[in-house]
């Protein structure tokens, strides 16, 4: 055949419409498969007990809980059809019609059976204290159950959306270690270690979804090659993307950065056993320090400056003015240096870990700024493990901290306010703010929204003019993925390290 | 007999040194089993909890009690299970061993592929370009950090060029294809290392061996010149190349970290870092004694293979 214009032609009419076909024909296969590079391997597949976020990453595609929230942060029902505040200390549950992985309906008594693995003795659930605050389950039928509390409490629907609060199919983990969950893929293989290959949930509620054919899910610990894998093109997609790649990933066009920069947070918290015991003191280091230079130096920009109370901006329980309570005002934090009698200086210890950089780095840093107002800070940096053990018995006159909320309810920092709690190594210890706990056990129990707002307005004063905990930054969570992967939405702030609830909608195009 | 019986039962007493060591050292470092698996992210560990998981886990019980509890079960061949997720060690260390060996396997025979001829042709003409090149990239590549090298390999050939896969592991049993791909780039990464060792040790050992006797000897009753090298010269060269070699390839077993972490490669230098950040005692316990045990059974078979063939050695 002579290639004239004729024929060439024809042969791109034919290749076109072959292309075409193809392309109908590659469609009408499907949905594709989604690779997830993950930053850790869970270190097991129990359901209800804290594996961290990736472990959580899993767990919400496998297992769904009674209520999540949304982008916008708002409750919406997942298996939980509705909820309402029947009395002040009841609450009445209705699930949708929805059905395990096993087709086997999602019924009262199933989320009765995991309540009570969660509250038995030595169950290591995450919930474990948490629900104790809920004193009776009664089944009313196979949709409908009632909750009771010991006294009100508003934070009943928010309490369902913690994470690992997964509803597992009753007597199921008899059988395997994850049981049988309703979430919208199922386990179809797992190596330890090695991956975890996921296919999708032919029972799931949500119409349409999951839109994925399966989910391969493979380990990168190190996350250069977590990195490297996703600019490699071995995943499409991976979890805690780190700070140091996130301008790079972002200028990749092949790629694209989702991230939400008021992420989790860097705090101080306080031992009252020393001079700390003086809340002048504590106000002066958090007057001391340039929180600017912690998001520049050790988050590389993407982070935010956190100069109040971890409160989402747009929820009513933010307020601007508390929000940039704690401003940098060298002045200031030496005259209260001077007030308490410490004006030719002062020397604390400060823990924190050399493991984690983000940890080592803040402390690096607090020492560096609180020189220049006359604290000198020694040191004390050992390993993860130590560093726990250290902090729960109490070492360090202040410590270096780095967490997240698991859900957006205003009680949610109690446990991080809050120094009259039992002694735990990740908040403030051996002082007291006067009047704190009583108001938010009032907060706590106030069903009327407004009433709540003005307590925990009052509550979140009182933290900072006693500065029980002084927070550093923000961290941006990321998550990162080829251009193609589609509908990735994350949850808004705080919770954005838990975003992979609304993964159900992923595909890739 | 009695000579080798002696070196049998020295190679035990030192692996029950190295097994008490280590359970003493990792049971003195601070940090508790218990209260780091009830303090995931942050968590805020019930103090009740966490001395019902200590006694769940048998951590409350006295240091030498745990001992011999520890000791009894090693000579019944049980490692115990994972104080994380309950699963046998002696299972997930078989299971991630073998990776770990192909690795090395891998490595060793590419490094000999490449470390024995080169050394042999930089033997034969010392003074060569060859020579002189060879030796220079032998130095460079001793001298660059593993890590440093297989974060370049990934960036070059996995990044840039697109040929091979970053890292991470398939089964062999699943997908040969894939798991010979992604055997590639960490194999080499190792092999560069040793073979730059192999190189050394063979160029030196040829050129102390090529001026002797023997090969002036075969050289004058008119052997082909080939011959000569490999079977007269290369033979008598290769013992001290052995020697090293196994030790290298012992002390790999434990070295492999870096590259099984830059490479994603699930084997059980990741498993005993995962066990050190956890306190997991039993993975730490289990993974050191079998990797001393490997290293220990190799010093005996290099001493067992000296003996044979020189019995000088055995006095």
């Amino acid at each position: 055949m002579q290639l004239n214009r004729r024929n060439l032609l024809k042969i791109a009419t034919a290749s076109g419409a072959v292309l075409a076909l193809g392309g109908r024909f590659a469609h009408a296969q499907g949905a594709q498969s989604l690779r997830i590079g993950l930053s850790t391997y869970p270190p097991h597949l129990r359901p209800w007990v804290n594996v961290g976020y990736s472990g959580h990453l899993l767990s919400s595609l496998i297992n769904r809980n009674l209520i999540n929230y949304n982008e916008q942060g708002e409750l919406v029902g997942e298996l939980a059809e509705s909820w309402e505040n029947e009395t002040p200390e009841t609450w009445r549950f209705t699930l949708r019609e929805t059905h395990f992985h096993d087709g086997s309906p999602v019924t009262a008594q199933d989320v009765e059976w995991t309540f009570e693995q969660i509250r038995a003795d030595g169950s290591g659930a995450y919930m474990f204290d948490a629900l104790r605050t809920i004193t009776g389950f009664e089944v009313i039928d196979e949709r409908n159950f009632r909750l009771t509390t010991e006294s009100p409490l508003a934070t009943v629907p928010a309490l369902m959306t913690f994470p690992f609060l997964s509803i597992i199919k009753s007597g199921s983990t008899d059988s395997e270690d994850q049981g049988i969950g309703a979430g919208p893929y199922r386990i179809a293989y797992a190596e330890k270690g090695v991956s975890i290959e996921l296919e999708p949930n032919e029972h799931y509620f949500k119409p349409g979804l999951p839109a994925l054919s399966g989910i391969v899910i493979t380990p990168y610990a190190d996350e250069s090659a977590r990195v490297a894998a996703l600019s490699a093109g071995d995943v499409d997609m991976i979890d805690y993307v780190p700070w140091s790649a996130m301008a790079s990933i972002d200028r990749n066009p092949a790629l694209a950065l989702h991230k939400a920069d008021a992420g989790a947070f860097m705090y101080l918290s306080f031992n009252g056993d020393g001079v700390f015991a003086d809340p002048r003191l504590r106000q002066a280091v958090a007057f001391g320090l340039r929180r600017d230079e912690f998001v520049k130096s050790i988050f590389f920009g993407f982070g935010a400056e956190m100069t109040g109370l971890p409160r989402t901006a747009g929820s009513p329980f933010h307020h601007d003015d508390q929000a940039a309570f704690w401003g940098y005002d060298p002045e200031r934090a030496k005259a209260l240096l001077k007030e308490a009698g410490h004006e030719n200086g002062l020397t604390v210890s400060l823990l924190a870990t050399s493991q984690y950089s983000m940890h080592r780095d803040t402390a690096v840093l607090v020492q560096a700024q609180l020189a220049e107002i006359g604290i000198t800070v020694n040191l004390t940096m050992p390993d993860w493990a130590t560093r726990v053990n250290l902090g729960n018995q109490g070492a360090g006159d202040f410590a270096v901290q780095g967490v997240g909320l698991d859900n957006l309810d205003p009680d949610a920092v109690t446990t991080l306010i809050d120094p009259s709690l039992s002694p735990t190594y990740l908040r403030s210890r051996n002082f007291k703010v006067e009047g704190l706990s009583d108001l938010l056990e009032q907060g706590r129990g106030e069903m009327d929204a407004a009433k709540r707002v003005e307590i925990y307005r009052q509550a979140d004063q009182m933290v900072l003019d006693a500065t029980s905990i002084c927070g550093l930054c923000y961290r941006a969570t990321g998550f990162a993925a080829k251009a193609g992967v589609q509908d990735l939405a994350m949850l808004p702030d705080q919770l954005s390290p838990f975003s992979s609830v609304l993964f159900d909608k992923l595909k890739l195009a | 007999m009695g000579w080798f019986l002696r070196r049998v039962a020295q190679s035990l007493v030192m692996l029950w040194v190295v097994i008490s060591l280590v359970f003493l050292s990792i049971h003195f470092v601070p940090g508790d089993p218990a209260e780091l698996l009830l303090s995931q992210d942050g968590g805020s560990p019930d103090p009740l909890m966490v001395e019902m998981l200590r006694e769940q886990l048998g951590l409350n019980r006295p240091l030498f009690e745990q001992y011999r509890h520890n000791m009894a079960g090693m000579l019944r061949g049980d490692l115990g299970v994972s104080m994380v997720d309950g699963s046998s060690v002696g299972k997930e260390v078989m299971r991630r061993l073998p990776r770990t060996l192909e690795l090395i396997a891998a490595a060793g025979i590419l490094s000999l592929l490449i470390g024995i001829p080169a050394g042999v042709l930089s033997a034969l003409r010392p003074k060569s370009q060859f020579s002189r090149i060879a030796s220079m990239a032998a130095g460079t590549a001793q001298s660059v950090p593993v890590f440093v090298l297989g974060t370049l390999v990934v960036v070059v050939f996995a990044q840039i060029l697109g040929w091979l896969p970053a890292g991470g592991f398939a089964p062999i049993s699943r997908d040969p294809g894939k798991h010979l791909l992604l055997l590639i780039l960490p194999a080499a990464t190792i092999a560069i290392g040793l073979s730059a060792i192999v190189f050394r040790i063979t160029r030196a050992s040829m050129l102390d061996v090529l001026p002797l006797d023997f090969i002036r000897t075969a050289r004058a009753k008119g052997v082909p010149a080939r011959r000569v090298v490999i079977r007269h010269a290369l033979r008598n060269a290769l013992m001290p190349v052995i020697t090293v070699f196994a030790l290298q390839l012992g002390g790999l077993l434990a070295g492999t970290v870096l590259v099984e972490t830059v490479f994603n490669w699930p084997g059980l230098s990741g498993m005993l870092v995962a066990g050190v950040n956890a306190r997991d005692y039993p993975v730490v316990t289990g993974v050191i004694v079998v990797v001393s045990a490997f290293y220990i059974g190799l010093n005996l078979l290099v001493d067992v293979i000296y003996g044979i063939t020189d019995p000088r050695v055995r006095k």
